[in-house]
């Protein structure tokens, strides 16, 4: 009974409802009692593996390979992974995992109805994005990135069951397992990219499309509809403006274009593209990106513009992404609050005074993006 | 600072008001407020939105200035890096603590910065950053007829005084070190001079001494580290 106990309070640590917490240990308990399924202990991790049915393997598996960060992983990964999963129950009306709280683990619904709840700056309420069942799988963005902060609450509104993965689980057995392939490795050094997790590079990876178009090809002309960032992996593209003219021309391996698409959300391209030589691009659908970062898209690129701007002034020649990364954009450690920020203004509005001091954070209407 | 990620920025000062110049306008990708956030952080500049949407991204002046640091210490890691003893695979991880460590000198010109009992002798490595330096060398042969004769010519990237990084600090005591006594370096123009210590370099590398020296002769497969470092450094070259 002891060690059911301490099962319990190991997986309930993330339930946020402390009015609930008790009613969440003592359910947990009877739950784990009714598997009785306690049978190893990992080795000095203090996490104990459960037995599953036949069915309920059948299940996880199913429900995983449902989800893009798993469409990579094989059978016997798959269900070793499954094993390693273990269940909770969540009550009524308690939060299962809160925005901007850091956590550990990824869900699958067992039973049950959860809403994803979303709170955006300026916002007073959170809003509701999604409805999970039975089958369908949350709290991924801690597998994905390495702050590990979820991006949304996850309430309960009816008593529901889930399956939890520890992020040790997954990094352990499915990326460790899996091959990595040259678009993942191409990934890896792009810019944009580089503040995910392997896991999440791993995720793109396999939802990426790398075509090859010949000289002069137009890619997609201003003003059309389209949904996909491009990646150049080799060749020259020219952007086009009005009038055909020429704005600017991209060549490094790793640069991205079309990513306007993805930030106004509108879908309507703002300048054309076309190729100058033979060229092979990597597109990726918005909707992969809107997923991977519901939040952190506009951070991302917030950092790619700020290094591309910052490495022309002198004196900031050695700039890299790890120093940006170091003080440029992590959060203060006291409030909480990503480093660049990006501020929208209205028509006639004064971000600076001559002579004044630089004021240390402005109150204006800013929107932090992270 | 700020960065213009969409729409622009009018810029003005109070003096162009009054003169009723023309303000200049910042668009897409670029900067302002840089230099006064670097200095003291304060604005040189008013600054206001001249559309509706105006997107910008501000880094505190604060982090710029660490970003700047940050910068300015990766550029003197690759300096370091070009003197072949700094260069070895032991070494590398410990530049950084070098860098850090290291300070900037500046000579005048006509200056001895090295030899003929300076203060200096045995005790640092300088890597020259900016300016002329010319090496003088004793002459050999008969002692009554001997004079300091220019050696060689030293500007920006070239190295003088690794002696000290090379040798065990037992063997410098009484060597008027980092070079011999018959050696001298002058500067020609002003010069400027990363300055690092054999003090840091003991601290940082004095236990890798061994390993980095190994490392050294077999990079230059089978040379004697004299000859390699004497393709630069003239002090090596006997």
């Amino acid at each position: 009974m002891n060690k059911v106990l301490r099962m319990s309070i190991d997986v309930g640590d993330e339930c946020m409802n402390q009015k609930s917490t008790k009613r969440v240990r003592r359910r947990m308990g009877v739950q784990a009692v009714a598997l009785s399924a306690i049978t190893e202990k990992n080795d000095g991790c203090n996490k104990f593996k459960v037995i599953h049915e036949r069915s309920q393997i059948n299940f996880l598996s199913s429900a995983l390979s449902k989800h893009f960060l798993f469409t990579a992983v094989n059978k016997s990964t798959m269900e070793g992974v499954c094993k390693s999963m273990h269940y909770v129950e969540i009550p009524a009306g308690s939060n299962i995992i809160q925005q901007g709280q850091i956590g550990d683990s990824f869900y699958v619904v067992d039973s049950g109805e959860l809403r994803v709840m979303m709170k955006t700056e300026g916002q007073d309420e959170a809003k509701v994005i999604q409805t999970l069942r039975r089958g369908q799988c949350f709290g991924e963005s801690v597998l994905m990135t390495v702050s590990m902060r979820r991006a949304a609450s996850v309430r309960a509104s009816v008593d529901c069951g889930a399956w939890v993965m520890h992020k040790r689980v997954y990094e352990e057995d499915v990326l460790a397992k899996s091959v990595g392939s040259s678009v993942e490795e191409f990934l890896k050094g792009v810019d944009v990219f580089y503040r995910l997790s392997p896991a999440v590079v791993r995720g793109i990876a396999t939802r990426c499309e790398l075509l090859e178009f010949p000289a002069n090809t137009v890619i997609f002309k201003k003003g059309e509809l389209s949904n996909d960032m491009y990646f150049i992996v080799a060749g020259k593209v020219a952007i086009i403006g009005d009038n055909e003219r020429e704005l600017s021309t991209y060549t490094t391996r790793g640069e991205s274009f079309g990513e306007g698409a993805i930030l106004t959300g509108k879908g309507r391209r703002t300048a054309g593209v076309v190729t100058r030589t033979t060229t092979s691009l990597l597109k990726l659908h918005a909707d992969v990106i809107i997923k991977l970062f519901p939040l952190g898209v506009e951070n991302l690129l917030d950092e790619k513009l700020a290094l591309q701007v910052l490495k022309l002034i002198p004196g900031f020649e050695e700039l890299n992404e790890q120093m940006l990364r170091d003080y440029g954009v992590t959060e203060d450690e006291f409030l909480c609050d990503p480093v660049l920020r990006s501020i929208t203004l209205e028509p006639g509005a004064l971000i600076a005074e001559e002579r004044k001091p630089a004021e240390q954070r402005p109150c204006s209407s800013s929107s932090a993006a992270g | 600072m700020f960065i213009v990620k969409r729409g622009g920025l009018m810029v003005t000062t109070r003096m162009q008001q009054k003169l009723r110049t023309k303000p200049h306008r910042l668009s897409e990708r670029a900067h302002f407020g840089t230099t006064g956030a670097i200095a003291d952080s304060t604005y040189r500049e008013s600054a206001s939105a001249t559309e509706e949407l105006t997107q910008v991204l501000r880094l505190p002046a604060t982090h710029l200035r660490l970003l700047r640091d940050k910068c300015a210490l990766a550029a003197r890691v690759n300096v370091l890096k070009k003197v072949p003893v700094l260069s070895t695979p032991s070494a590398r991880p410990l530049l950084m603590s070098l860098a850090v460590d290291a300070s900037i000198a500046t000579f005048d010109e006509g200056t001895v910065i090295m030899g003929d009992g300076q203060q200096h002798d045995g005790k640092n490595l300088f890597l020259i950053e900016s300016g002329i330096a010319n090496m003088y060398r004793m002459t050999l042969g008969d002692p009554t007829t001997r004079q300091m004769r220019i050696f060689g010519r030293l500007g920006a990237g070239d190295y003088f005084g690794e002696r000290v990084l090379l040798d065990p600090p037992s063997q410098l005591d009484g060597v008027a070190g980092g070079m011999s006594h018959s050696e001298a370096v002058v500067a020609v123009t002003d010069v400027q001079c990363i300055v690092l210590s054999r003090s840091s370099f003991d601290t940082h590398m004095g236990a890798h001494r061994e390993s980095i020296l190994a490392e050294l002769s077999t990079m230059v497969d089978g040379r004697t580290v004299g000859t390699v470092l004497g393709c630069k450094v003239p002090s090596f070259a006997r």
